[in-house]
């Protein structure tokens, strides 16, 4: 399982960001991610494969605050 | 009169006199609420050219038609006054408990003049209002005089909006303080309080907004509420405003030593994310999400944070809260400190005694580069080394500056004011119309250049939606919001052409009428917020029961703009003063993907100029031109 946004998805090996991203219907152009607490740039969305079990946190450079 | 309570309370703290007006319909309808409000008081009896701390200088406290409501977002309170900070009008929200029973007490807004001869809080409770003595209040911490009141009241649920010693000592740029860890941070309200001898307003009551329509308000909180989880603003309960650290750091925006560069190698240490697991109140036994998470009335994003620190040489209260991400950038990033219970403990000290985070970060940054830099001497700073890093030393400036003693005097004057003072560090600077800028960088977005410029009350970060939200990629996500505004011509964040002017102006426009709705600007918004513009109006037409079109709300936002620039015009500050710090024309950026950024001053000057015309001001002085003036109702502020 991978946890992201709040919810369990079902993980296979070799996963990557990009293809996690699509499984949840979510296209938007986020910056980076962090995998249990390792950041990857969004250049390595397409070539990080994603463990078992983890959590992901998407970062997005919108926003204000 | 639905939404509104209808009656304003009018404070003379000289004769301690309180009076109630009662405003008709179209004087909400044109102003109102917020910041829209407290500017035509300000604007109409203020006399031109008084000192901030003149007792003739008027404190306006005002919530919206919304607040108090039960949708999220609504409960926000807006301050103004002549900033003490930048000598131009002050304005600052906040949000928490207090605003809903500002309005629970029966009034919309307080509008105080004069000085007390001794310390007072005002008591408002259920259309009652009396002035008390606060002799013995003068001097405490937010956290020890907010139990006390609650004491002396014999009412725990009594909400206290207050100033600490940085406020009763004049700090410029002193906060107000409720709940004794949400702050209306900027501008220096707090230091106006404090000259006033106004230790408190403690509010409390049992009357509620009515609404036209309270099926569609019911419909809106529970699509809220709803969406929540899937929608762009997710995770902020979880790690709150200070999760954008990594976003900042990734786009090679996150301010550091001092905006000269756009990246910190020890971002992740000092994110959102790092806090969650390692500070918020409950993570050692995995109970942060229920103990660390804070909110305001009514909100379902809970962006709020509680610290709790026990052991180790930052030990820090809960009653205080937690850092936001301009608290952890400035006491972190702008300063080179990486160690996040420092920052979580300068936060505290900052609620505890009343300061704005954001101009104490910065200021304290400032000074650590004019140090390192050998502009500052160990003489000027009374023996203290000022290192970027250093993160005891940063505390016990923070301190300093909050009791006005050492080098804390000069500092607690602002960094602009200090480098005036000192003769010294000027090209350190990273202030417009003196106020420190906050953590967005305009040499990455670059409306954020304009903004921060022609921003009537100097740097800030919530007056316009960023250059991020407008390029094409994330666009695509959030046209249908933008369209609303007219808004349909995406820009790459590094223009500053005419359309991206359009789009800063036309987003100007909507924060104003946010702060004059006072809804909070992560809840509501035109982009990546949880409502659009679309529900905005929705919610404004269900609540009041008036058939307003979005144009008419827009110009409630422009009315306010062009009042702030109108006061500020009699106040002798004008496109002069719209300008930047040289710093962010001639240092190029260090280091990262943002090495060698900057902003281009003849770019920039045309943008004004392009702005002004846009805005109908005076393309030279930028000076709202009375036809202007005329067409938005606001004739009457040209003799004024
Ligand atoms: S998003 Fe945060 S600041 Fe805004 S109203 Fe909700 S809890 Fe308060």
């Amino acid at each position: 399982m991978i946890r992201v946004k709040n919810r369990d998805i079902a993980w296979h090996a070799g996963i990557t960001i990009t293809e996690l991203l699509e499984k949840i219907h979510d296209s938007f152009p986020y910056a980076a991610a962090l995998i249990n607490e390792q950041y990857v740039g969004r250049s390595e969305f397409d070539s990080f494969r994603i463990p078992d079990g983890v959590e992901i946190i998407l970062i997005s450079a919108v926003g204000g605050g | 009169m639905a939404g509104y309570m209808g009656k304003i309370l009018h404070v003379n703290l000289f004769d301690r006199t309180t009076t109630v007006e009662s405003p008709d319909e179209a004087f909400y309808r044109k102003y109102m609420g917020g910041s829209g409000l407290n500017l035509y008081y300000l604007l109409r009896d203020m006399a031109p050219g008084l000192d901030a701390f003149d007792p003739g200088n008027i404190l306006a406290i005002s919530a919206g038609v919304t607040t108090g409501l039960p949708v999220s977002g609504q409960s926000r309170i807006t301050i103004s006054a002549k900033s003490p900070l930048t000598g131009a009008v002050g304005d600052s929200q906040s949000g928490g408990y207090w605003p809903a029973e500002l309005k629970f007490s029966g009034f919309d807004a307080v509008i105080i003049k004069g000085r007390a001869s001794a310390p007072v809080y005002l008591w408002i409770h259920d259309g009652e209002a009396e002035i008390k003595d606060a002799g013995h209040l003068w001097g405490q911490i937010t956290g020890d005089a907010e139990q006390q009141i609650k004491e002396e009241l014999g009412d725990e649920k009594v909400k206290i909006l207050q100033i600490g010693p940085g406020g009763e000592n004049q700090v410029r740029f002193a906060a107000v303080i409720s709940m004794s860890n949400r702050a209306n941070g900027r501008t220096g309200m707090g230091a106006v309080m404090g000259s006033k001898n106004l230790k408190a307003v403690v509010v409390r009551g049992k009357q509620r907004p009515q609404t036209a329509d309270r099926t569609t308000v019911n419909e809106l909180a529970k699509w809220g509420a709803k969406t929540y989880p899937d929608s762009m603003v997710a995770g902020m309960d979880l790690y709150g405003t200070a999760s954008a650290v990594l976003g900042m750091q990734a786009a090679g925006g996150l301010p550091s030593y001092n905006f000269s560069s756009g990246v910190f190698d020890q971002a992740q240490k000092i994110d959102g994310t790092t806090m969650t697991k390692t500070i918020l109140k409950g993570c050692g036994t995995g109970e942060q999400n229920r103990l660390g998470i804070d909110t305001c009335f009514g909100c379902v994003v809970k962006c709020k944070r509680v610290v709790e620190i026990t052991d180790g040489p930052y030990p820090v209260d809960p009653v205080y809260g937690g850092p936001e991400y301009e608290t952890v950038a400035t006491f972190g990033s702008y300063c080179g400190i990486d160690d996040l219970p420092a920052i979580a403990k300068a936060n505290e000290l900052c609620n505890k005694y009343g300061l704005d985070t954001i101009s104490c970060g910065a200021t304290i940054a400032w000074a650590m580069e004019a140090f390192e830099a050998g502009e500052l001497t160990l003489e000027e700073t009374e023996g203290l080394e000022l290192r970027f890093g250093d993160a005891q030393a940063m505390l016990d400036l923070t301190e300093l500056i909050a009791k006005r003693e050492g080098f804390g005097r000069i500092l607690a004057e602002g960094s602009a004011r200090a480098a005036g003072q000192l003769g010294k560090g000027e090209r350190f600077l990273i202030t417009c119309k003196n106020q420190e800028s906050p953590a967005h960088m305009p040499q990455h977005k670059k409306s954020m250049a304009l903004i921060y410029a022609v921003n009537p009350f100097g740097a800030d970060h919530q007056s316009s939606e960023h250059d991020t939200e407008y390029e094409q990629e994330v666009f695509e996500h959030f046209s249908e919001r933008l369209a609303f505004l007219g808004l349909a011509d995406p820009q790459p964040a590094a223009a500053l052409n005419a359309a991206k002017v359009s789009y800063a102006r036309k987003t100007q426009q909507l924060m104003s009428l946010m702060d004059s709705l006072n809804l909070c600007q992560f809840v509501w918004g035109s982009t990546w917020q949880l409502y659009g513009p679309e529900q905005t109006l929705a919610f404004v037409r269900a609540v009041t029961g008036w058939e307003v079109s979005m144009e008419e709300l827009l110009q409630v936002g422009e009315r306010r703009l062009n009042m702030m620039r109108r006061f500020n015009a009699r106040e002798g500050i004008a496109a002069a003063q719209d300008t930047l710090p040289e710093k962010f024309f001639n240092a190029p950026l260090k280091g990262g993907l943002s090495e060698g950024w900057k902003v281009d001053k003849q770019e920039f000057e045309a943008a004004r100029s392009e702005y002004y015309r846009q805005c109908g001001w005076d393309e030279t002085t930028g000076i709202p031109a009375p036809e202007t003036l005329k067409r938005l109702g606001l004739a009457w502020s040209i003799e004024k």
